[in-house]
């Protein structure tokens, strides 16, 4: 892995899973060849055993593989806080396992005897999710990091603020004083390092997106119309 | 032919037998008549009397009633012994004085005078006195009437003889009580006796009694016994102190004529009053007491003491009165027991004395009419046996005869159906030449019975099958049949016959073999039948197991596409390589050798696709069986995985090769594995597995067997082996009727049997030496020529 990173030449990082040991050669022989950095798996659960939360790439694995086949794991892999997209390869695709394997997020089905081209471009697609996804996260725990900074009272005004509303306003539904707004107003700015109300709008906005992350706080739910049970 | 002599022999010994059976039954019938004329003439005969010579005069006189039990019994063996011995007539008077009763001396006198007036003249033989214990009747026999007339008398006293009883002309017996004989039953009936108490009277006779009691009693003291003797309280009082006697007591009556209170008593009257209270057996020293609730005693037997007094008298009878006869005492009782009384106090009837009376002991119907019973069941039984014994001999008759006549049209018979036969039937001697040649054997071989009668069987055989005859041969020699083995034979012309032949040993009388018949079926046609069953079954299997790899199609994709996509991915990667501005040779040749290697894998799974598509009949070769099953699981592999099934493989190490066809063993192993998968498609996912194992039964037998865990099977498993038995919704029902055949065809079984756990077993025999039945439509019983391939 950290081989991976030291190579400049490198595409990104793939892992290969197959229990049939040719194939899994004659791959990783091509992959190489096309310049990625490959490593190679028996098993799913040989897999799985050396996975950490910093790996980043694709895996390309076998449907049907003694033990774990390639469904069960990519089912385990969603699971974890890193879930590596898949592509699966069959020697025979039946129509029930690629639905399946579809709607669980596969990121492509392919053949063991498709031409290298589809296997190459699914490849470069699954890797570009990946760096997505993987970006996508960063920004999602750097914005809910900043989110977490507030306090309940600064999260109450932050509510009223991003619907629009005059400091004079919100002293009265809050029943506070004007100047005590005001301060507020300035600490979120502060500890969400924005510049203006319209930024401030931009990242709460940016925050509703990511569904699959839960708020800490009830407050905060609030704010961003997180269903509160 | 051998039976029927026998038996025709065996019938000419019923007439003997049937006479010795009217014997027998006569004889019984003599016994039975003189059994019964004996026991009718059982009673003593009396002596035949002279009419014409005076009657001899007796009188009987009794101190007592004559009707005392004890009188009566001496009574009646009295005049038994004199109607016996005596050849004169007899004329008995008889007199009772009963002194106990009337004891005044009034009556005494009266008595005394009426017997003199009643007797004077009368000229009377003998007097017989029965006289009481007290020797009564001695002064009334004293007078002059009587004097000169012998006297016989009998007393049961423990009094010393009177000297009025030593009288010129007079004798008897005086009988004493058996008083040491009782004690000694009374302890061999109760061992556990501690006291002894004696009940007696106050009679001159009863202290008598009583003192010679005591004497007796004084032997006995020490012996942990204790003797009490009640006299002093009247009769009526004395059952109180006899209720509450503790335990371990016996209670012995002594004589009470009279008790304290003066009042007299007979000696049976006396047992009566104390019975019902006295809490202990009681028992007594007097044979009229007996039966009167007492247990018993060891007492006077007075029928033979009656014989006695008769003998003694016809002794008198016949001396005249001349010489004097001595008197006889006599104290050696006999033992007697009232049964009942046994029952009562819970006696063993184990302790009695060896020659006990045993009184009132209940009889049953067949010892009260044993001799009526067994006359009825002997007639009975001779009749039946008469009945039975002529019926018998009657149907052995009919049977001998029906049989000879059977045999004659028996002969004719078979002569016909020899003849007329479709299959040659002929007869050769031990050396093997031929001595009967039906008209079958004249079409079959084309020799006529004058040509082939006399020549040795070797003209129908052909040079390649003639060690095969000398074996028949000595077979027959040795006397064993031969049955259904099928050979070729040859005709004339020399064209070669498949035939089936049976052959059976010719015996003699004597039981020796003198030659061979052999039946010779034309077989050629059914061959030809069976051949061509045999091509059908074989295009049958061709065809289910096209359909069963049909089932499998989408699995051998993957399985092909595995080392095919291999290859494509190195062959690809081989031209990245070269692309490079310095392709890594090295690297290359690997995927050369990899790509060689990957075809080859592609290539065994084709061939092991076209192996089972091929169409082809049964061949056996030496089969290694580890690698056939392996071989066959490699097939369904990818299926396994797809279905997600869990497949576990027992093979033992050494494993003898079995001559089979591979091919269609691989489609027996095929569709039980497929239909073991079908069972499970409901089974939960972890759940399935199917366990494939080959065992070694004994040395002759390899068994295959095919474990689920699915479904199991319905209840009607005779039929799953028949054509068109499915139970798959799309099944043809094909499958396990293909492989019954092909096991079959390699001389093995083929079973299913649901587990005891979930699912079904399936499993197949082998023979290991192999009894190859691909040629043969059935087995030969005996393998005259150990090659099991004819061609």
């Amino acid at each position: 892995m950290n081989e991976a990173a030291v190579r400049p030449a490198s595409k990104g990082n793939l892992y290969l899973v197959d229990d049939n040991a040719s194939f899994l050669l004659s791959v990783s022989r091509l992959l190489r060849a096309a310049g990625y950095t490959v490593q190679t798996f028996g098993s799913a659960a040989e897999f799985l055993a050396g996975l950490t939360p910093q790996l980043q790439g694709c895996v390309v694995a076998d449907l049907q593989m003694p033990g774990m086949n390639g469904l069960e794991l990519q089912a385990a892999l969603q699971k974890t806080e890193n879930p590596l997209p898949v592509i699966f390869m069959s020697g025979q695709g039946d129509i029930p396992s690629t639905v399946r394997a579809m709607r669980q997020g596969a990121e492509d089905f392919l053949t063991k005897i498709a031409p290298k081209e589809d296997l190459l471009a699914a490849i470069e697609r699954a890797l570009a999710r990946a760096t997505q996804e993987r970006k996508d996260r960063q920004r999602r725990a750097e914005i809910f990091t900043r989110l977490d900074r507030l306090s309940e009272r600064e999260l109450e005004v932050l509510g009223h603020v991003v619907l629009g509303r005059l400091n004079k306003q919100i002293a009265a539904d809050l029943n506070i004083n004007e100047r005590t707004v005001k301060l507020h107003r300035t600490s979120i700015t502060r500890k969400l390092e924005v510049q203006s109300v319209a930024e401030l709008t931009r990242l709460t906005q940016e925050a509703r997106l990511f569904k699959n992350y839960e708020p800490a706080s009830d407050s905060l739910k609030k704010l961003l119309n997180w269903p509160v049970p | 032919m051998r039976t029927h002599q026998s038996l025709l022999a065996r019938s000419a010994s019923p007439p003997t037998r049937r006479r010795g059976l009217v014997c027998q039954v006569t004889w019984c019938l003599a016994l039975a008549a003189l059994w019964l004329a004996l026991s009718g003439s059982a009673r003593a005969q009396d002596a035949v009397k002279n009419e014409f010579a005076p009657a001899k005069r007796i009188l009987l006189v009794f101190s007592e009633s004559r009707d005392l039990p004890g009188n009566t019994l001496m009574e009646q063996a009295l005049r038994a012994e004199l109607n016996k011995e005596s050849t004169n007539r007899l004329d008995f008077f008889e007199e009772n004085l009963e002194f106990s009763r009337f004891s005044d001396e009034n009556h005494a006198r009266a008595f005394r005078d009426y017997l003199r007036q009643k007797y004077s003249g009368q000229n009377l033989d003998l007097i017989v006195a029965f006289m009481g214990p007290n020797f009564d009747l001695t002064n009334e026999l004293a007078g002059p009437v009587f004097a000169g007339i012998p006297v016989v008398f009998v007393a049961v006293s423990e009094l010393d003889i009177a000297d009025a009883l030593h009288k010129p002309g007079w004798t008897g017996i005086i009988q004493r009580f058996d008083i040491s004989g009782t004690l000694s039953l009374i302890f061999r009936l109760q061992p556990e006796t501690h006291r002894v108490v004696v009940v007696g009277g106050m009679s001159a006779t009863d202290r008598l009694t009583m003192n010679r009691i005591k004497l007796a009693a004084t032997a006995l003291e020490g012996n942990d016994v204790e003797f009490e003797f009640w006299t002093n309280r009247p009769l009526a009082q004395m059952g109180e102190g006899l209720a509450s006697l503790p335990k371990g007591s016996a209670i012995l009556l002594s004589t009470v004529q009279r008790d304290v209170a003066g009042q007299s008593y007979y000696s049976s009257q006396v047992a009566q009053m104390i019975m019902p209270t006295a809490n202990s057996p009681i028992y007594a020293l007097s044979a009229g007491m007996v039966g009167s609730g007492v247990v018993g005693g060891v007492v006077v037997d007075f029928e033979s003491l009656g014989t006695r007094v008769g003998r003694l008298a016809m002794a008198r009878l016949s001396a005249g009165g001349a010489d004097e006869l001595p008197e006889e005492t006599r104290t050696v009782g006999t033992p007697m027991v009232d049964w009942r009384a046994l029952q009562r106090w819970g006696i063993n009837h184990g302790r009695l004395p060896a020659g006990t009376e045993i009184r009132y002991q209940p009889h049953s119907t067949w010892e009260d009419h044993k001799g009526l019973i067994l006359t009825i069941v002997a007639v009975f039984l001779a009749q039946a046996l008469t009945i039975a014994g002529l019926l018998f001999s009657r149907r052995r008759r009919r049977q001998a005869e029906a049989r000879a006549r059977v045999n004659q049209e028996a002969r004719a018979l078979v002569a016909a159906i020899v003849e007329s036969s479709d299959d040659a039937i002929i007869r050769k001697d031990l050396n093997g030449n031929i001595i009967t040649w039906n008209r079958a054997a004249e079409r079959l071989f084309g020799f006529d019975a004058t040509e082939a009668i006399g020549k040795p069987i070797t003209i129908i055989v052909p040079p390649s099958q003639l060690p095969e005859e000398l074996d028949i041969l000595e077979r027959a020699r040795r006397g064993e049949p031969v049955h259904n083995y099928e050979t070729i034979r040859q005709t004339k012309q020399g064209r070669a016959v498949e035939v089936s032949i049976a052959i059976s040993p010719i015996f003699d009388e004597s039981g020796k073999v003198v030659g061979a018949s052999k039946i010779c079926r034309d077989i050629t046609s059914k061959k030809q039948a069976e051949m061509e069953i045999r091509k059908q079954r074989s295009e049958l299997a061709h065809v289910t197991r096209v359909s069963t790899l049909g089932q499998l199609t989408a699995a051998l994709t993957h399985e092909l596409n595995q080392p095919l996509g291999a290859i494509l991915r190195n062959a690809e990667a081989a031209e990245l390589f070269l692309q490079s501005d310095q392709p890594d040779l090295s690297e290359v040749r690997a995927i050369l050798a990899d790509i060689r290697k990957d075809d080859q894998r592609a290539g065994q799974v084709i061939e092991r696709m076209r192996s089972l598509l091929k169409r082809r009949s049964l061949v056996s070769d030496p089969l290694d069986v580890r690698e056939t099953v392996e071989d066959t699981i490699a097939l369904v592999r990818p299926d396994l995985l797809a279905r997600e099934v869990k497949l576990t493989l027992a093979i033992p190490a050494p494993l003898p090769e079995v001559p089979g066809d591979r091919v269609h063993l691989q489609q027996v192993l095929l569709n039980l594995i497929l239909n073991g998968m079908d069972a499970m498609n409901a089974t939960t996912v972890g759940d399935r597995q199917l366990a494939v194992r080959v065992e070694v039964r004994g040395t002759e037998w390899l068994e295959v067997s095919v474990s689920d865990r699915g479904t199991g099977l319905p209840g009607e498993l005779p039929h799953l082996f028949e054509p068109f038995y499915t139970t798959k919704p799309n099944g043809m029902g094909m499958g396990l009727a293909i492989s019954r055949t092909i096991i079959e065809a390699h001389g093995g079984k083929i079973r299913a049997e649901n587990n005891s756990g979930p699912g079904a077993t399936f499993s197949f025999t082998l023979p290991v030496k192999g009894i190859w039945l691909g040629n043969h439509p059935s087995p030969p019983a005996v393998s005259l020529t150990p090659t099991p391939n004819r061609p």
